[in-house]
């Protein structure tokens, strides 16, 4: 089992203008080993990034886990995107030193509009955007796991990145669309969110409203991107 | 004749955010409110006047389908140079999801199967005698129920589920919010390519259901419950267009399957023809027409839409099957402009259907050396003016109703056989 593949298609079609980052990786699927119930998890492939896990959220019907979690611009010094070619996860692991993301003593907030994170200091020092959208890219590798007796519809959008004041972010892209996860299946995903500057506290919501559950999940660690120019 | 058999299904949908919504469906199979894949809308199916029931996204059956939805041109207009003359009566259309096509003189008949713990009911509104209704009535839990009735005339009508008021579909817009509604538009294969007996021409046309997606409703929905729009007022976070909004909406998505669908049913193109307004069946050449391409616009959501074109005003020439006079207008009672005329935008009120046609002519801003010197595609945004679907979810149109429309590249096709090359002081 590969790490990375490339998503057939994304080679060679243009980019539309939406796809700030687009995951050059396949959904790694991995299977649960079921003996009268979930028993194990038969994992291949994991990353040599070590982070500290954070405690799963569990209903009835899914198990959700962020596994990992980094953080990186969107832009270059130049303005340019950080990200010309497709980020994949070799980014936020063959290029980074893992660390926690701290505010720079004597730094400002870039968000004097009121659309903060809930900090007052910027958290990162990643170029910001001119017209003050947010410049902070925040990518979560996820761990789902279908704990019900029946394929169930997932989309990355019941993810949403929660900020320290409460407000909660929409994905901005992801590795998979919403589809089907087989009964007892696990899958691995990437999702990324833009972020403000300002934000150092994230924790995770996932939204179940096929069974009107709201779980709330940690984020591990953050790792910071170089950029890629 | 066959009977298309329907199923009142629910299950949940991934918005263009990525988040899942409850929703109600008329669907083609029966499906269970826990499917990954749930039915909740209709192929484009065709009751034709000889009796069949044909599942079709194009009509009419025989004609040819425009590659990616846009239809080529026959020739290149000799009086105006840059411009096309478009096929007469040969093009098909592509039709979205949710909408039934019967023919003049067709029977439509719907066994409608209730797969919900509640009743429901599938009316079709205005298609009986005087403008009456033709309906289900409630059906239990369970059970199924025999809708027969002869096509009313050709024109454009809308089909939903008037929840607790069978007596006035106006009054209650839960159940069609939830998504229990759809657009029924009514041809005659004599004329095919006109909307009505005294309606415009058209090269092909397009085919738009309005709508929002309140996920409040639909989460109170989901628990079995009643929704109140008194004790919750409707406050959509979703504005589809052909029930898609946003980047989706505009065919950039990552999907390539779902952009294709998008450009043969929504997005308006074609290359640039000069029209004109006073007659939609003006010919240059026994095979071609000067006019443009005809819009059926239907509102099956709960607010206002505005829409909004950039590039080409549109022409538009009838509301809720009436044609607007030529002359002679007036100001409705609910503010309407009762005349067939150029709209920047077009307002639909809920349940509103309106036939318009666009153009697609050259913009009135592009000087020469600018339309001259064009190669490529030239796409034109048209946008919901409404403020809440301009804002949706935060922002300049995430959720919001947008499409677009284009006026194709140039391309190489003759002039008509027997035409005189370009007059003195035009540009080849």
């Amino acid at each position: 089992m590969t790490d990375e593949q490339p998503l057939s298609a994304a080679a060679g079609e243009p980019t539309p203008g939406r796809k700030l980052l687009e995951w050059r990786m396949t959904r790694r699927q991995f299977v649960v080993i079921a003996g009268g119930g979930v028993a194990a998890i038969a994992v291949a492939g994991a990353y040599d990034l070590s982070t500290m896990d954070s405690t799963p959220g569990k209903s009835p019907f899914w198990m959700v886990r962020v596994v990992r979690a980094g953080r990186g611009g969107r832009l270059t010094a130049s303005g340019q995107r950080a990200f010309h070619a497709a980020p994949g996860p070799s980014v936020f692991t063959s290029q980074l030193s893992p660390h926690a993301v701290s505010r720079p003593a004597g730094s400002s907030s870039s968000h004097a509009d009121g659309h903060t994170g809930g900090g007052s200091d910027l958290a990162t020092s990643y170029p910001q955007p001119q017209n003050l959208t947010w410049g902070d890219v925040v990518v979560l590798e996820v761990e789902v796991v279908n704990i019900a007796a029946v394929s169930m519809l997932f989309s990355p959008g019941q993810l949403r990145l929660k900020l320290a004041n409460g407000q909660t972010i929409t994905p901005e892209d992801a590795s998979c669309s919403p589809e089907p996860i087989a009964a007892g299946t696990v899958e691995m995903m990437w999702i990324s969110y833009l972020a403000p500057s300002d934000a150092a506290e994230f924790s995770v919501e996932f939204t179940d409203p096929q069974h009107d559950a709201l779980l709330a999940l940690g984020v591990p660690l953050l790792v910071t991107a170089k950029e890629q120019s | 004749m066959s009977t298309l058999n329907i199923f009142v299904n629910e299950g949940f949908l991934p918005m263009v955010d990525g988040s899942l919504v409850y929703h109600r469906g008329f669907g083609e199979r029966r499906t269970s409110v826990g499917a990954p894949a749930p039915s909740l809308a209709l192929s484009p199916h065709v009751f034709t006047a000889d009796g069949r029931t044909v599942k079709s996204r194009t009509y009419p059956l025989n004609a040819v389908p425009p590659p990616l939805g846009r239809p080529a041109p026959a020739y290149s207009d000799p009086k105006h140079p840059g411009q096309y003359l478009v096929r007469r009566r040969y093009w098909a259309s592509y039709f979205p999801e949710r909408t039934l096509i019967a023919e003049a003189g067709s029977t439509i008949s719907l066994r409608v199967h209730n797969n919900l713990a509640k009743a429901h009911e599938l009316m079709f509104l205005g298609v009986g005698p005087k403008g009456t209704n033709r309906t289900t009535g409630k059906i239990a839990p369970g059970k199924a129920v025999l809708l027969e009735f002869k096509a009313p005339l050709p024109g454009t009508y809308i089909y939903c589920d008037p929840g607790s008021r069978p007596d006035d579909a106006s009054k209650d817009p839960v159940e069609r919010t939830l998504g229990l509604a759809g657009a029924l538009m009514v041809a005659d294969p004599k004329s095919p390519w006109r909307t009505t007996a005294d309606g415009p021409e058209f090269e092909r046309q397009w085919l738009w259901i309005c709508h929002a997606v309140d996920p409040q409703w639909a989460r109170i929905a989901s628990r079995g419950q009643t929704v109140d729009p008194k004790a919750t007022p409707a406050f959509p976070r979703y504005f589809t267009l052909n029930g898609r909004s946003g980047f989706q909406s505009l065919a950039i998505s990552t999907n390539e399957a779902a952009n294709h669908v998008r450009e043969e049913d929504t997005l308006m193109s074609g290359s640039a023809r000069h029209v004109d307004v006073r007659d939609f069946s003006k010919d240059a050449t026994a095979d071609t027409a000067r006019t443009g391409q005809v819009m059926r616009f239907l509102n099956t959501g709960v607010v206002h839409h505005q829409l909004h074109f950039h590039g080409n005003h549109v022409w538009t020439v009838s509301r809720n099957g009436k044609m607007h006079p030529r002359s002679g207008g007036f100001v409705g009672p609910d503010g309407d402009v009762v005349l067939q005329h150029w709209e920047d935008v077009v307002e639909m009120h809920p349940l509103d259907r309106k036939d318009s046609v666009l153009p697609l002519k050259r913009p009135p801003d592009s000087i020469d050396p600018v339309w001259d010197a064009r190669t490529v595609d030239w796409p034109y945004p048209m946008h919901c003016h409404a403020e809440p679907s301009q804002v949706a979810a935060g922002g300049m149109y995430p959720g919001g109703l947008v499409g677009h429309w284009t006026i194709a590249a140039p391309v190489d096709v003759p002039r008509p056989p027997g035409s005189a090359t370009a007059t003195e002081g035009q540009k080849p």
